[in-house]
């Protein structure tokens, strides 16, 4: 089947036919809205045709791409129950971004193809199989970006646009190393097998390569993707990137691309290497819950709405983190027995703040837009003249820090479950988050859009969002909804999968 | 089991159900959503009392001790392991809903009126009181901890949007921020709670599964029980404004009056307590925990009594007052639950404390609703002003509201035959009971005889303040009385508070109802057990809180009756310490603005420093470095081929010697 071909293949080929269009903003939107809706209406597709009794991977596609002997290079993605949530939410946020950017005027095809492209990138790196692949779609990902916050971001662009990508690109460079040391290790303690760069093929045996190899690879893995995600203290440059990249692109920073340094952790890191997962344990532990504390008490300090908000994700990538720190409490790399619990509730934590976080940017795009400053001083009052943007700024606030019924409270409740389970009565200090980010919130509403108007913003001419800025976010609401209503619906296909991905390696060590 | 119970899911679900339609109508068409609002919350009204009805006449065999459960999945973690939701149906959940939604409905119809004013703004308030209403009823109808603190959560959002609902005040504003945020504080130790519960328990908060005796026996002996127990009444603490987080529901007042009556009378702050009277069986094993419930409800109830002396508030009276109720609610089901804990299991065979604290929970509820919609009545005739000060003499202008103020007051002071007597007496005659097991009770017992006399006077200060003396509005106010829309409740309300207690033939007649330990033959009879209608009349204790009440009521009317317009204690012109003290609340607000300010935004203010000075300092170092040594390196680069040949000539050199230096030191 073809179907995540065509997922990858339809932005790229949209991202081409962009940039060889005229700059008409007309057409350009139009495309941009074909080659994004197509591969989400495959997705919804996907949804509907997945086989949710079968843990391992779906639609499955492997194509050799090079081969000596040496080398042999392959093509292969699929998509498993872990992968499910992060593909749907990849190809739901990347069409809901193009039509938030419905009017984006300046050089609005490249804008739209860039998009595009990121779209393609993280697409790759969700449903890749193999290790080669995975860091090519990795890299990817990060041009576009790039040029996303340079061209089209707001006062500190350069700055920030440098320093997005030297900082990740150097931590993958890393990560890249990390690869090659898996690829070669591999080789040389079973020369009988032919090199591979297969994600699952390595995983069967790595288990097996010795501690000290571990524990290094391990680091190098970790320090890629915690990197990306972005964990304390490599955070810094998350909220620069965020705070100046237009909405659209600040939406799939934090929708999508935080989420592929957990995935990498998930997906590869503490599978392939589960000694030096166990290792670093208390190391993962403490920078989670630092991560967690830190963000969202460094988030209450914003004056700038959109710091805020990316600020904020630093704090629930952190819950993401404590989530698989819990899970590698319970890992044994003798005998390869984990309880993949906090795994699947990982995975869950980045599919909800994902659908969640992208709310969240879209309000502070609005008001930037409509109001003219994102400087919460001196806003105040918007309820009044904007209260459909209001209504949806409130939701997705609410949603983020935890309301029962949104699915960030399914989530997180699973957090403190898995993190009670491993480490009992020291939940008391993470859950700690509960207060301070219902306090940030409610005091940036408060100051927002309650209140008496302000008397630095120009109230005559505020009009309310427009359609193409309030329908997504109703779309990404009801979804937030729908899920906390029902969650099992996505946690049951990754708790299955996450269990089977997993036994890999207990199977490695038998 | 009766067929009825199938469709009580419907209690809660109707207004959340209004909740919805209401959303859908168009903002032009206000009238609409009152109508839906009203029509939810009387469904859920009726359906409840029908089965309270049934269920007491039919001597609740259809429903002891568990009467109907149904369960939907929302997130399975492992095999064992699991939330669900569901409903879950005995007599305190039939007592509570029947409590519940028929109170919130008077205060919806009361609403029609009190808001009319608010043109399109009706539909926001309607819609959102009706999913309160919904949720505070789903959250005494679920049957599991789990689907408790949802609810719990989503009681708090009510609030929130009902207490900010004039928000483009900055005091409302400000005011929802604080009740979200004071009362999620302490749902985070409630949160805690059942996460502890859902990781020891066997992983389940069902009730059912949790209440066995071998679950809790079990849990008592893997140390948890005290710690979980003590967290969840952190989260009561929080809903149900115990000291010392009962501040913000002093700043509720901020919210339209009929939100308030909502609040403090039907809905959410019962939900703490009714927390603590659901986890009985755990609370009746865990002393410590007990005793902490008793003693910190005890001390609310005298110590927000005090600050009701000080302020000209009527709201805020009234305020002070439920923070205080609430308290001897506590004060009982804490007294209750130790004495139980104390004796060997199964030798209890009813607990007083338990049904006195329901008891009064209920009487609270209609009482309290009856005050603050009569204190809204008030406001509402005078134009809005909730001074005290410039209230007097509307007695004979507001008939109805005054007569109905005073069969509330009466009731909250205690006076008998009204409800409140006899369930406040209960609570202190449980508190009196435990006496025989710590002497701490004598203490808790002490705190509440003290709040009681206050009680009696803060309420009549209030009560003639308002409608007693000469009037001291300006004189150009028109005063009327409210239209019957709002009238209607107040006298409902009225007649009940005086039937409540003699209907059900006092604590004892309620107890047949709503009592713990649940036993399986609904025959044993509690009446027996605690010597009828009047066997409090039987006991000294109550003839002494029956005194206080009455010497409560003179000495109010002797400082603030009587006419005395011109006096110091009606204008406030007091200079005592003291009472200053009492005005500022024991300078509680200024600590709590203190603590946010220096914890919340000191603390994220240094590491927003740490953060862009030092961990992003580092960062932007580690590129300076770079640039600046590629830019002196870039100086080598001078283009001489002279100067390259020399470093070539040098780097041989160095290479050479150290192949031949290495081998000799045995590198």
């Amino acid at each position: 089947m073809l179907l995540i071909s065509l997922m990858i293949l339809l932005p790229v080929v949209g991202f081409a036919l962009l940039l060889a269009m005229r700059s008409d903003l007309a057409r350009n939107r139009l495309t941009a809205a074909l080659f994004s809706g197509v591969p989400l209406a495959l997705s919804a597709y996907m949804l509907i045709a997945f086989n949710y009794g079968n843990p391992g991977y779906q639609f499955t596609e492997h194509y050799t791409w090079i081969s000596t002997s040496y080398f042999t290079i392959s093509y292969a993605v699929g998509v498993d129950g872990i992968a499910l949530p992060m593909v749907f939410l990849t190809s739901l946020v990347s069409f809901l971004v193009v039509i938030f950017s419905w009017d984006v005027k300046h050089r609005c095809n490249q804008y739209f193809g860039m998009l595009l492209l990121v779209e393609a990138g993280v697409m790759g790196v969700f449903t890749t199989t193999n290790y080669f692949i995975f860091y090519i779609f990795w890299e990817i990902v990060l041009v576009p970006m790039y040029f996303i916050i340079l061209i089209w971001g707001s006062q500190r662009r350069v700055y920030s646009a440098t320093k997005f990508f030297i900082y990740t690109h150097a931590s993958s460079l890393v990560m890249l190393l990390s690869f090659f040391a898996l690829y070669f290790e591999y080789h040389s303690l079973f020369p009988s097998r032919p090199f591979t760069f297969s994600i699952t093929k390595i995983s069967q045996v790595s288990p097996l390569f010795p501690a000290l190899f571990q524990e290094i690879v391990f680091l190098g893995l970790f320090f890629g993707f915690i990197v990306k995600m972005p964990v304390f203290p490599f955070h810094t440059w998350l909220p620069d990137a965020h705070t100046d990249a237009p909405t659209g692109g600040s939406v799939m920073l934090a929708s999508l691309l935080l989420k592929m340094g957990s995935y990498g952790i998930i997906r590869i890191a503490v599978p392939a290497l589960p000694y030096g997962a166990k290792y670093f344990e208390y190391v993962i532990l403490v920078l989670a819950v630092i991560s967690i504390l830190y963000g969202a008490w460094v988030s209450m300090a914003q004056r700038d709405m959109k710091r805020m908000i990316a600020n904020s994700s630093i704090s629930h990538m952190g819950l993401v983190l404590l989530a698989i720190a819990a899970a590698v409490f319970t890992l044994n790399p003798k005998t390869g027995y984990i309880n993949t619990l906090g795994i699947s509730v990982a995975d869950f934590q980045m599919f909800a703040h994902g659908l969640i976080t992208a709310v969240l940017f879209m309000s502070a795009g609005v008001v930037q837009h409509h109001a003219g400053t994102r400087d919460m001083k001196s806003l105040g009052g918007l309820a009044r003249k904007m209260p459909t943007l209001a209504t949806m700024m409130m939701a997705g606030f609410l949603a983020s820090l935890g309301m029962p019924g949104m699915i960030g409270f399914a989530a997180e409740f699973s957090v403190f479950y898995v993190t009670f389970l491993s480490f009992g009565l020291l939940l008391i200090i993470p859950i700690l988050t509960v207060v301070i980010t219902a306090g940030y919130y409610l005091w940036s509403m408060q100051r927002t859009i309650f209140g008496a108007d302000s008397g630095s913003v120009d109230f005559s001419g505020i009009h309310d969002s427009e359609w193409f800025e309030w329908i997504p976010m109703l779309v990404l609401i009801l979804i937030i909804v729908a899920f906390g209503i029902a969650p099992w619906l996505m946690f049951n296909p990754i708790n299955i999968a996450a269990a089977h991905y997993y036994s890999s390696m207990a199977g490695a060590l038998r | 089991m009766d067929p009825l119970l199938q469709y009580s899911s419907l209690i809660a679900l109707s207004p959340i159900i209004a909740f919805a339609l209401i959303s859908m109508v168009p903002s032009s068409r206000p009238r609409l959503t009152e109508w839906i609002a009203v029509i939810g919350v009387a469904v859920s009204a009726a359906l409840s009392l029908l089965i309270l009805a049934i269920e007491f006449f039919g001597n609740g065999s259809g429903i002891s001790p568990v009467a109907y459960q149904q369960q939907i999945p929302f997130l399975r973690f492992s095999a064992g392991a699991a939330v669900t939701l569901g409903i879950y149906v005995d007599w305190l959940t039939v007592v509570m809903t029947a409590v519940v939604s028929s109170v919130s409905l008077l205060i919806v119809i009361y609403s029609v009126g009190y808001m009319h004013a608010e043109g399109a703004r009706r539909k926001r308030y309607f819609g959102v009181i009706s999913m309160f209403v919904g949720v505070m009823l789903g959250l005494i109808m679920a049957n599991n901890l789990f689907e408790l603190y949802i609810f719990w959560e989503l009681v708090g959002l009510g609030s929130y949007l009902l207490i900010g609902f004039w928000y483009e005040k900055p005091s409302a504003a400000k005011a929802a921020k604080k009740a979200f945020v004071v009362t999620r504080f302490g749902d985070m130790f409630l949160l805690f709670g059942i996460v502890l519960l859902l990781s020891v328990a066997d992983h389940t908060v069902m009730y059912q599964a949790l209440f066995q005796p071998s679950s809790v026996t079990a849990l008592k002996s893997s140390g948890f029980l005290t710690l979980a127990t003590l967290a969840m009444f952190g989260g009561a603490m929080g809903k149900s404004a115990q000291f010392p987080l009962q501040d913000w529901l002093v700043d509720a007042m901020e919210g339209p009056t009929p939100v308030s009556a909502m609040i403090h009378g039907a809905t959410m702050v019962n939900a703490g307590v009714y927390l603590v009277a659901r986890m009985y069986p755990l609370y009746s094993q865990a002393p410590i925990s007990a005793l902490f419930v008793s003693f910190i409800g005890a001390f609310t109830a005298m110590f927000a009594a005090t600050m009701a002396l000080g302020t000209f508030d009527i709201k805020r009276v009234l305020a002070f007052s439920t923070i205080s109720q609430l308290g001897y609610m506590f004060m009982a089901l804490g007294a209750g639950a130790y004495v139980l804990s104390r004796q060997p299991i199964g030798a209890a065979s009813y607990s007083l404390g338990y049904s006195a604290g329901i008891f009064h929970l209920m009487n609270q509820a209609i009482f309290k609703a009856l005050l603050f919609l009569a204190a809204g009545s008030v406001m509402h005739s005078l134009g809005g002003t909730q001074d005290m000060r410039e209230m007097g003499g509307l007695r004979s202008k507001l008939r109805i509201t005054s007569v109905t103020m005073l069969f509330g007051s009466l009731s909250l002071a205690g006076i008998i035959p009204f409800s409140g007597f006899f369930s406040k007496d209960a609570a202190l005659e449980a508190a009196l009971g435990g006496t025989a097991y710590s002497p701490v009770f004598l203490l808790i017992w002490l705190f509440g005889i003290v709040g009681a006399l206050l009680t009696a006077v803060y309420i009549f200060r209030l009560w003639f303040m308002t409608f007693a003396g000469k009037p001291r509005y300006p004189p150009e106010v028109h005063v009327h009385e409210s239209p019957p829309v709002m009238v209607l409740p107040l006298i409902v309300l009225a007649v009940l508070t005086l039937v409540a207690g003699v209907a059900v033939l006092g604590v004892a007649g309620f107890a047949m109802a709503v009592h713990y330990p649940a036993v399986l033959s609904p025959h044993v009879s509690p009446y027996a057990q605690f010597n009828g209608a009047l066997g409090l009349l039987g006991d000294p204790a109550t003839y002494l809180s029956l005194f206080l009440a009455f010497a409560g009521v003179g000495i109010s009317y002797s400082v603030w009756g009587r006419g005395r317009s011109g006096s110091k204690a009606v204008s406030g012109a007091i200079t005592s310490r003291v009472y200053s003290v009492l005005v500022e609340r024991y300078y509680f607000p200024q600590m709590y603005d203190k603590l946010g300010i220096w914890i919340g935004y000191g603390v994220a203010r240094g590491l927003d420093f740490f953060d862009s000075k030092v961990v992003d300092g580092i960062v932007n170092g580690v590129g300076r470095f770079f640039i600046f040594s590629s830019e002196n390196i870039r100086r080598s680069e001078t283009g001489y081929v002279q100067q390259y040949a020399g470093a070539i000539v040098l780097g041989i050199v160095v290479i050479a010697v150290l192949l031949i230096l290495l081998p000799m030191m045995g590198v």
